[in-house]
């Protein structure tokens, strides 16, 4: 596929607000997602200080409901989503090779979607009923139009539809530009793993966010008394539609992280990835696999298929197992060097496998009986998304900040912001674990007043302020390493994918040079010592 | 570089295969209908693609597109409309075809240069 050359595009807010270059898209995306992480953040904070001690504290128990209810919709709807397929909006057309990303207009509608659902969504605040407060899955009847009125709830219903729609528009795009898009040569078995995991990931996207946005459409619907889901089985039937969404975009904030884990962790290993071949196979496996395991969120509805969703949860174990192999193996005798990039990538593997096993653990019907709507839940799921995608996301912050702005992140601070999260992070979600396993439940804005409990929420309320600090630093050194420049190579890490092949920034028609042969999935390591051993013969 | 079809079309069979598992338990309508649905979808989508290889040729593109920004904003006037009444319906709706006439302009303008 060629293209037309493209002029430059124009600056200033003008060039931005409706630009069709991927890249523009991709980095508007990013900051509007940061927007909305510090928005729920400051819910999240506000949700911690009501439990950092038994009794009433800041917030009144409707405010309360409000607060838990846009953070998890605000981090899980127009953050961790959206800024998971930006990268990949950002990063797969250059790691093919394309010129564009294919729809672009598609894409960039796509953006003003999500945006201003979003903002459609905190807007919600303004109105005399608040906004969603039935919690980020808005289970009916909790979120029917008798136990949450009032025009904030239709607000954030139509806010989730329209954000996830543009976060669909993305996965379509992707997956198009991997499968329509490629540079001549480059096979599928030769794209990059971090390709590999997105195209798992837009497939999954557009299998699954159709049937949220049907979902969330429908029960607003209901709300203005279509009578959708009023028959006794109409909740049960929503839980089903909405897990079939909700478990799957868990690994839409999982796969593309461990793909740009795979790439950081090679590059910064000095090694071509282990097992590259066997990694894509266990990636298909894995990703259909996650499809297959919704209904372990419905285990004690007493309406799901049980045995069969212990089995697919716990049969996950496999290809997860295969993918931390090849990670473990690809840093076995490598040069590792231990950038700010490589220790977000080594503490995504370690936390978000706490995540994965307790989540084993939730996958067995008997336990979850035990556990099921307690803080356990809660701690898991944040090893899941916050200690996996999070940290994810901040290692391809630091690893490709070069290259999307021009510019180097401040290595000394990077390891501060690292190491603060580490500790924020785990002081604020393991004792979680411990509240959860003595009987916490979640979703409460009061605990009764044992030591145990008082001691485990105060703990964790002290780290999410420790979480908060990192965060405050990370923004700063973003500032600052955007006002004391300091320029970035086009490859200022040795990387071996096709990004590095271009400038920092890349061009309007991201490659200005020749592309270099494509003999194997790292073309640039290639060209510097030569492809792999199977590439030759 | 064709053979991207099939490894779409594997995964529509992964899914599928775990999808007809179910009905060695105790079947549940709604849930063994999402999942041999979504697979049959994949399939689809695999086939697609094996019918329809990568285009070829000079395609044009626009540095901006304000019309698909207006056609966003006035689709989310009309489902405002819909909460608010029937006046931000209507702008929605004026908005909504202004940004699909520049869409469809846009389209038309790439289309004389290209040939």
């Amino acid at each position: 596929m060629t293209t037309t050359a493209i002029p430059q595009p124009a600056g200033g807010i003008y060039g931005w607000l409706a630009a069709t270059d991927h890249k523009r898209v991709a980095l508007m995306t990013m900051a509007a997602g940061l927007l909305f992480f510090v928005v729920s953040g400051v819910n999240a904070l506000l949700v911690r200080l009501e439990l950092a001690r038994p009794g009433d504290q800041v917030l009144s128990h409707d405010t309360y409901n409000e607060a838990f209810t846009m953070h998890g919709a605000g981090m899980v709807y127009l953050f961790v989503t959206p800024v998971a397929l930006a990268i990949g909006v950002y990063m797969v057309p250059l790691q093919v090779g394309a010129a564009q990303i294919l729809a672009p207009r598609l894409v960039l509608f796509g953006f003003w979607l999500f945006f201003l659902g979003g903002v459609i969504m905190q807007a919600a605040w303004l109105t005399s009923d608040g906004p969603g407060k039935a919690g980020w899955t808005a289970y009916i009847p909790l979120s029917d139009a008798v136990n949450t009125p009032g025009k904030g709830m239709d607000m954030f219903l139509l806010g989730v539809c329209a954000a996830t729609a543009g976060a669909l528009l993305f996965g379509i795009s992707i997956l198009g530009t991997i499968l329509r898009l490629r540079a001549p040569g480059m096979t599928m078995l030769r794209i990059p793993v971090f390709c590999w995991t997105m195209l798992v990931t837009s497939l999954m996207v557009v299998m699954t966010f159709p049937v949220l946005i049907t979902a969330m459409a429908l029960l607003l619907a209901d709300r203005h008394g279509a009578g959708i889901y009023d028959s006794s089985s109409g909740p049960i039937a929503f839980q089903n539609l909405f897990w079939f969404y909700g478990h799957p975009v868990v690994y839409v904030w999982f796969f593309p992280f461990l793909g740009v884990v795979a790439e950081v962790v090679a590059v910064f290993s000095g090694r071509r990835l282990w097992g590259y071949r066997t990694l894509t196979f266990a990636l298909l496996a894995f990703t259909a696999l996650s499809m297959s395991v919704w209904a372990h969120h419905m285990f004690t509805t007493g309406q799901s298929n049980n045995k069969y969703f212990a089995l697919t949860s716990t049969l996950l174990l496999v290809p997860a197992g295969i993918e931390y192999l090849g990670i473990g193996a690809t840093m076995w005798r490598g040069s590792i060097r231990l950038s700010t990039a490589m220790l977000f990538a080594l503490a995504f593997a370690i936390q978000f496998l706490i995540g994965g096993l307790t989540g084993i653990m939730l996958g067995s019907p008997a336990l979850d009986y035990q556990l099921h709507d307690s803080y356990f839940v809660v701690a898991h799921f944040h090893y899941t998304a916050f200690g996996g995608a999070l940290f994810g996301a901040f290692a391809a912050a630091y690893y490709w900040f070069p290259k999307m702005t021009g510019y180097v992140l401040r290595d000394g601070l990077g390891k501060l912001h690292f190491w603060l999260m580490v500790v924020g992070f785990n002081l604020t979600f393991f004792p979680q674990f411990i509240a959860g396993w003595a009987g916490m439940p979640r979703r409460v804005s009061d605990y009764p007043a044992t030591t145990l409990l008082e001691t485990v929420n105060l703990l964790s309320t002290i780290g999410g302020f420790v979480l908060t600090v990192a965060v405050i630093i990370f923004l700063v050194n973003v500032v600052l390493s955007l006002r004391d420049r300091t320029v970035a190579e086009a490859d200022p890490w040795g990387g071996f994918t096709l990004e590095w092949a271009t400038s920092s920034p890349p061009p309007p028609d991201n490659f200005d040079e020749p592309l270099p042969r494509i003999t194997s999935e790292t073309p640039v390591l290639d060209r510097r010592i030569g492809p792999p051993a199977e590439a030759k013969a | 570089m064709t053979r991207a079809w099939a490894y779409v079309a594997l995964w529509g069979v992964m899914l599928a295969v775990l999808a007809i598992v179910q009905v060695a338990f105790d079947l549940h309508g709604l849930q063994f209908g999402l999942a041999i649905g979504v697979a049959a979808v994949i399939l689809v989508i695999g086939g697609l693609q094996f019918l329809r290889p990568p285009r070829e040729g000079i395609r044009a593109l626009p540095e901006n597109s304000y019309a698909t920004l207006m056609v966003a904003v006035g689709i989310l006037m009309v489902a405002l409309g819909i909460l608010f009444g029937q006046w931000l319906y209507l702008i929605g709706a004026g908005v909504l075809v202004l940004g699909l006439g520049g869409v469809a302009r846009e389209l038309l303008a790439a289309r004389r240069s290209a040939g």
